[in-house]
């Protein structure tokens, strides 16, 4: 640049105030004030070392310990130590140009001039090295990968089919999702939300599957939250919902790759958060929250036999308290007279009408079942014992309660757990109170009304834009091989529910073995 | 308004909806007394006699896409006739929405919980219609595709479960007092079920994507709701004969009550309750819904929906007063109400349709949309 | 009794649903929904007042009866 270069760039120093956010030259000025910004942290280690002795510069690198693979640090020790030899030998080159040479070739390598860009390096767990004289700094990558191994998910388990689930490490979660899925059309975005967390997350959909503008939609979405702190997804999931009030989950959280995997292929996008074992599918239709992995891994009659029973446990759990409330209460007549003798005889001595006695019993149900969530294992058969035989058993024979209604809260709850996705259970759950207070005040009137409330309130809801209740409401045409019924592999031509973008068929051929074209004669 | 889209499949149950609906409660009754035995052929002609009327509709519709009846009436005949024209039909929708929770209680008092007060059960029903028209029309459609899947299934089943108590004497002698009675009471039927539909015409050319499959599923529609309806009297002829039907309120509700097929619970009728909630649910809401969206478009409003709460504050109250007692709403639903509707869901249409006619061949305009025109 | 019971519903939540919505349509400077609001409102209120206070309402339907009446002759003919 010469003379004229230098006198500029004295000027536009003075104008500007570049100390702030760019480096200084000086070697000492830079690690003050990054260990200054840090506030003296026991953390983070900075190292001086000459690079040789021919040259006079001297280098530092910085780390933060706890964030490094130690056996990295050790390795990128070897190597530069064997990189000053070498170095030494030939002629002399500045060392950020021997060092880039070296590590450019397979690893990642980062240049900058900011601080705030080096504190995320650094926040990542970077090796920054820093020289004497220059304005920039390097900086690669050396975190470690301390967690979780994979193991078999805690929530979710099946019978049958792969038992590996999910960690709190982003990339080994998106490396199991890309091993069952090995297509270039498989695509992911990193971002990263949260101010102070800088929590990364993935988006992971497949190019020509997924609708484009719902790929669009979530990323918008997501760019725009601005908050401190993400630390798990449903953080996201009430950042980016569509409807901020209801109850009913409209994201499909799931601790398995291969429920992702198989969303992914039917067009969803899949949203990987860093620190959190759960991953989010959008756009998320109800009756996926009553499917389970295993209907694809059993006979498709099996397999419909048990998504009947769960459809069945649904509407159990929801309304079987209410309706107990609504016949015992208004609608005696309903029930059979041998039927109805019986529980007006053990209803003699009850002190309570039958809705504050269901109340109570729901509300005693409900809370072991939040102390059974957190009580240490050592305790756990006690508390069954006695919520068994203390709760049930003892209060029935004081006649605090009677029979009838532990039945129907033990029908209620059991029921509850055949719903395979735990958010869908706990609406259902909150849902539930709601129609036993409509049954208290007016029976099965008030039943009536509710439910015709809360199909209008489940048709109101969409995910990301596609109504909830599809493909029941909008009815799509081939679209319901998948909800009720689990049809056979060949049945299904194109993907489901109609979430689809360009590529609709999903198989090219048939079954493939018939009767009269199997190829050897004695196999017919 | 903002651009709410419906499927076709969507108008389908929603104009079964309001066709059944109008139908279930004093019709058997009515087409029982005067046709006697032969009330089923009485239901089925009635079912062909609308399809004219529903012709009219189609033709309108077709003419003046993307536009609610009201926004018609308002283009065919000028400012100050459109507005008292569409003024006077939103008057009969108004009238509707009262009925219907007037219905809800007198029903659930006589017949299920006779010690409820009737406002509770008005006040939750018009709730719940607030809620629909407040979370939109597309939900509504949605829920309406439900209802009308649950209806058909229900129905069905009710009717294949009473096939035991039918007793095919009750239809003989067929034709005993000749033709005219029965053409009379279809015709009377007619106004119950085709003619109601006018209120669709505030919601099917508006909404729709595809006009072809519309109209399509419009008629198909009909036929559904025309179907129930017809075999609903059949059977109940079939089952309690044609003097019980006359005489009975809710003769679809008595004749369930027969079933007996070895079954724990002796009230089945429940089903029969379901099937006419939930038709009369669509069936009410569309009409307030058509009274709300016709408010607001006479008046320029840009939300419709800000008016839908102090509108059901009005329901609340009116719905009581609009029937004092059971014998007089049973005489006003003969005497008053088929002349209105048919004013209305006739009159009004056919004179929309002359004036079409006249102001585009006679006068040479260039009104509506001629796509479709063959 | 019941009437008294509607009266007190409709009064309260008139006034709760005014008390959010008119600030609501003022800021959004919605005029004409506010005007035809505030008319829905007054008319739901004293409707209800009224007969909670025993004055009778004039109904509809007598007025659809009185209008349609000449009528009534032709139907009960072809009624018979």
């Amino acid at each position: 640049m010469g003379i004229l270069g230098r006198v500029f760039r004295r000027k536009s120093k003075k104008q500007i105030p570049q100390s702030d956010t760019h480096l200084y030259r000086d070697l000492l000025t830079n690690i003050t004030r990054v260990k200054n910004d840090f506030g003296q942290s026991d953390d983070l280690t900075v190292n001086s070392f000459k690079w040789n002795d021919s040259s006079p510069s001297i280098c530092a690198s910085l780390y933060i310990k706890s964030l490094v693979n130690t056996e990295t640090i050790n390795s990128l020790s070897e190597e530069i130590s064997n990189l000053k030899i070498k170095d030494n030998k030939s002629r002399q080159a500045l060392p950020f140009d021997v060092l880039r040479a070296h590590f450019s070739g397979v690893r990642t390598l980062k240049e900058g001039d900011k601080y705030i860009d080096l504190y995320a390096d650094l926040l990542s767990g970077n090796t920054v090295f820093l020289l004497h004289g220059s304005r920039q700094y390097l900086s690669i990558p050396t975190e470690s990968t301390e967690g979780r191994s994979v193991e078999e998910p805690s929530s979710q388990t099946v019978i049958r089919g792969p038992k590996e689930g999910f960690t709190e490490n982003i990339n080994q979660n998106i490396l199991l999702v890309r091993k069952r899925i090995k297509s270039n059309t498989l695509r992911l975005e990193n971002l990263s939300v949260g101010n102070l967390t800088r929590t990364a997350v993935g988006l992971m959909y497949i190019k020509n599957i997924a609708k484009d503008s719902i790929v669009r939609e979530i990323r918008d979405r997501i760019k725009k939250i601005e908050t401190d702190s993400i630390l798990e997804g449903a953080y996201i999931e009430e950042w980016i919902k569509d409807d901020r009030y209801s109850v009913f989950p409209t994201f499909l959280s799931s601790e398995k790759p291969d429920s992702v995997a198989s969303a992914l292929l039917e067009g969803k996008v899949a949203i990987f958060t860093d620190g959190t074992p759960y991953v989010l599918t959008a756009p998320a239709l109800m009756v996926e929250f009553l499917h389970s992995s295993e209907d694809y891994y059993h006979h498709y009659i099996i397999a419909t036999m048990m998504r009947f029973l769960r459809f069945i446990a649904f509407f159990l759990t929801l309304l079987v308290p209410s309706f107990y409330i609504a016949i015992a209460t208004f609608h005696q007549e309903i029930l059979p007279t041998p039927l109805l003798v019986s529980i007006a005889a053990q209803r003699e001595g009850v002190p309570f009408p039958t809705f504050l006695e269901a109340l109570i019993m729901e509300n005693t149900f409900e809370i072991l079942r939040e102390a059974g969530i957190r009580m240490p294992r050592a305790i756990g058969p006690a508390i069954s014992i006695v919520g068994a035989l203390v709760l049930g058993q003892a209060a029935v024979e004081a006649g605090i309660i009677s029979a009838v209604i532990v039945i129907i809260v033990s029908i209620t709850a059991i029921s509850s757990f055949a719903i395979p996705n735990y958010e869908m259970a706990n609406a259902i759950r909150a849902t539930r109170f709601a129609f036993m207070i409509l049954a208290g005040v007016i029976g099965i009137y008030g039943i009536f009304i509710g439910i015709i409330v809360l199909t209008l309130h489940l048709c109101k809801l969409k995910s990301i834009g596609v109504p909830y209740l599809t493909p029941i409401a909008p009815w799509i045409k081939d679209g319901n091989t998948d909800t009720f019924f689990r049809f056979p592999f060949w049945v299904m031509k194109n993907r489901p529910f109609g979430l689809h973008g360009d590529d609709k068929r999903r198989i090219g051929g048939e079954y493939t073995v018939r009767k009269n074209k199997k190829g050897n004669q004695e196999f017919r | 308004m903002n651009e709410t889209k419906i499927t076709s499949r969507q108008i389908i149950s929603l104009t079964a909806g309001v066709t059944t609906a109008g139908s279930v409660l004093v019709i058997g009754a009515l087409i029982a007394s005067t046709a006697k035995q032969d009330a089923w052929i009485g239901s089925f002609l009635a079912i062909l006699f609308g399809i004219p009327v529903i012709w009219v509709f189609l033709f309108l519709g077709r003419r003046f896409p993307r536009m609610t009846f009201v926004e018609i009436s308002r283009e065919l005949l000028g400012k100050w006739l459109g507005t008292v024209v569409a003024g006077s039909f939103l008057f009969l929708c108004l009238q509707i929405s009262f009925h219907t929770p007037w219905f809800m209680s007198d029903f659930m008092t006589s017949q299920v919980m006779p010690e409820t007060p009737h406002y509770v059960i008005r006040a939750l029903y018009i709730a719940a219609m607030s809620i629909a028209i407040l979370y939109g029309l597309e939900a509504f459609a949605r829920a309406s595709e439900i209802f009308m899947l649950v209806v058909s299934v229900l129905f069905v089943f009710v009717m294949v479960m009473v096939i035991p108590n039918a007793k095919i004497e009750n239809l003989l002698p067929v034709f005993e007092n000749g033709l005219i009675p029965v053409l009379k009471s279809s015709v009377f039927v007619t106004c119950f079920i085709a003619l109601p539909n006018i209120t669709m015409m505030m919601v099917y050319p508006a909404r729709l994507d595809d006009l072809n499959k519309g109209e399509k599923s419009f008629l198909k529609g009909y036929f559904l709701g025309g179907g129930i309806t017809c075999i609903s009297i059949l059977m109940s002829v079939l089952v309690l004969g044609w003097a019980i039907t006359a005489n009975s309120r809710f003769s679809v509700f008595r004749f369930a009550n027969l079933i007996n097929v070895g079954i724990v619970f002796s009230r089945i009728e429940v089903i029969v309750f379901v099937v006419w909630v939930l038709t009369q649910f669509i069936f009410c809401t569309i009409y307030f819904y058509a009274f709300v969206i016709g408010l607001s478009q006479l008046l320029k409003l840009k939300n419709h929906k800000r008016l839908v709460l102090p509108l059901a504050l009005i329901l609340l109250t009116m719905s009581e007063v609009i029937f004092p007692d059971v014998a007089y709403q049973e005489h006003w639903a003969v005497f008053t109400w088929i002349p209105y509707i048919f004013t209305h869901g006739f009159v009004l249409p056919v004179f929309l349709l002359m004036v079409y006619w006249i102001k585009k061949r006679v006068l040479k305009m260039d009104i509506g949309d001629n796509r479709g025109q063959k | 009794m019941q009437d008294m019971a509607v009266a007190l519903f409709v009064v309260v939540f008139g006034s709760i649903l005014s008390l959010i919505e008119i600030p609501d349509l003022l800021k959004k400077k919605m005029h004409r929904e506010l005007v035809a609001f505030v008319v829905l409102t007054v008319l739901g209120m004293s409707l209800a007042l009224l007969k909670a206070f025993g004055w009778s309402i004039p109904n509809p339907s007598d007025l659809l009866a009185w209008v349609y009446s000449p009528v009534e002759g032709i139907i009960k003919g072809l009624l018979e």
